[in-house]
């Protein structure tokens, strides 16, 4: 059916997605198989999304798709405007005068306040993460490309691409399996440059069989990063399952985002 | 999923379907961000069951709603409305999508305009507007077939 008319740009894009039914995206995998100019057309859509992520950061675009919410939502009618206003204040207040007293009754001794600069139940490393670094992972599936997110499950087997990008120069991609087996993704080595600009182009990966998981992370800077420390404090992570945070002390680390993907029990035969 | 993850996910199909009709970098990401509100707005509903569809559809709506508004006020002297949609090569075809078009400006629902654009500009068949609408082949072919009827009707009273 798509073989007598360009493909449109909307199957294309949900292709990509992976949103396709099952159907026509058999159809346009055939299709893909036999076709450099629609593989082109794909390829580049994948740039281009990167591309926009990174002109139009997700950080800052939330903040605005959040701003034009809350701006459609206040349209209201004069008077209930004026309540509202009125409502905003009163609690402006209230938060005021109920933060000034928790703080006043902490700085007395009599209890200590839950978080204050530089206590020790602070977690630093989330303070650095910048919210435009991003890391992706793409499960591959003849020819298609589904984007996996957090804590979604694959198997032995599985072929992936990773693809992540920062407004940062440099940057660090390792990953650490359920066997605590850390592999470097970029750079290819831990003398080569850590810099952004030399990333190769997207690479896939064959999961193994490592069981329980594969938590991928993408560490970034301003400057060279200390890959060969990296790796030495991913061997000795701990709980790799929970999500927070590993290098955020390390000197020059700016930013951290990781995947973490939840492997499949693979039924025994015993 | 969080809003973060939406937009990662499906901004830059987004912008680049708003950046296609608009030809028009300030107003496509505005655009882009005033489609994901709808989103925001429609909560859990279909929405969120297919997010591509939906976002496809709702910026196309959000586009041709600009697109109107250009051509009542038009902003870019002498620009040529119609084409800037009609993007398919084949010139014969552009001239009916732009004897759709014409009459989908004049006031026809939108969701038929969004159908119309859908179909006759983007390419896809009866049954991808159906799937990508959430309407049935039927109902898809009757709205266009009304349509195109409303386009004669026009054009006959265009007539000297």
């Amino acid at each position: 059916m798509m073989n007598h008319r360009p493909v449109p740009d909307l199957l294309l894009e949900q292709y990509l997605l992976g949103e396709l039914p099952k159907e026509k995206a058999e159809a346009l995998a055939g299709l893909l198989a036999g076709d450099e100019a629609l593989e082109a057309r794909l390829e580049a859509l994948r740039h281009d999304d990167e591309a926009i992520l990174v002109s139009y950061p997700p950080r800052v675009i939330v903040h605005k798709i959040q701003e034009r919410t809350e701006n459609a939502r206040g349209n209201f009618p004069g008077g209930q405007r004026m309540a509202r206003m009125a409502f905003v204040s009163l609690s402006l207040v209230l938060i005021s005068v109920v933060g000034a007293w928790y703080f006043s009754r902490s700085s007395d001794g009599t209890q200590e306040p839950r978080f204050t600069p530089g206590n020790p139940g602070t977690v630093v490393g989330t303070t650095r993460i910048k919210g435009s670094d991003s890391l992706m992972v793409f499960l591959k599936t003849s020819g298609s490309a589904v984007r996996l997110h957090d804590r979604q499950a694959v198997s032995a087997g599985d072929v992936i691409e990773l693809q992540y990008r920062s407004p940062l120069k440099h940057g660090v991609v390792l990953s650490v399996d359920g066997r605590g087996a850390v592999t470097l993704h970029f750079p290819r080595s831990p003398k080569q440059s850590t810099s952004l600009a030399q990333r190769p182009a997207p690479r896939a990966y064959e999961l193994d069989d490592a069981p329980r998981f594969e938590r991928f992370i993408f560490i970034t800077s301003h400057g060279p990063l200390p890959v060969e420390a990296l790796l030495k404090r991913a061997r000795k992570a701990g709980d790799l399952m929970s999500g927070d945070p590993l290098f955020g002390d390390l000197p020059g680390v700016e930013g951290e985002v990781s995947v973490l993907l939840m492997k499949k029990q693979e039924p025994t035969n015993d | 999923m969080d809003l973060e993850s939406l937009y990662v996910r499906y901004g830059p199909m987004v912008l680049r379907r708003c950046r296609a009709l608009l030809k028009d970098e300030e107003l496509a990401l505005e655009t882009m961000q005033d489609t994901f509100v709808q989103l925001l707005k429609a909560g859990d509903s279909l929405a969120l069951h297919a997010p591509s569809s939906f976002l496809y559809r709702t910026a196309t709506h959000l586009c041709l709603n600009h697109i109107r508004t250009r051509k009542r006020h038009p902003e870019t002297p002498g620009e040529e409305l119609l084409l800037a949609l009609a993007c398919h090569q084949d010139l014969e075809e552009r001239a009916v999508v732009r004897q759709l078009l014409g009459a989908v400006f004049g006031g026809v629902h939108t969701s038929t305009a969004t159908m119309a654009v859908l179909h006759y500009v983007d390419g896809l068949t009866l049954e991808e507007v159906a799937r990508t609408l959430s309407m049935s082949v039927s109902g898809v072919r009757k709205r266009l077939a009304s349509l195109k009827t409303r386009v004669k009707l026009e054009e006959f009273h265009d007539e000297p």
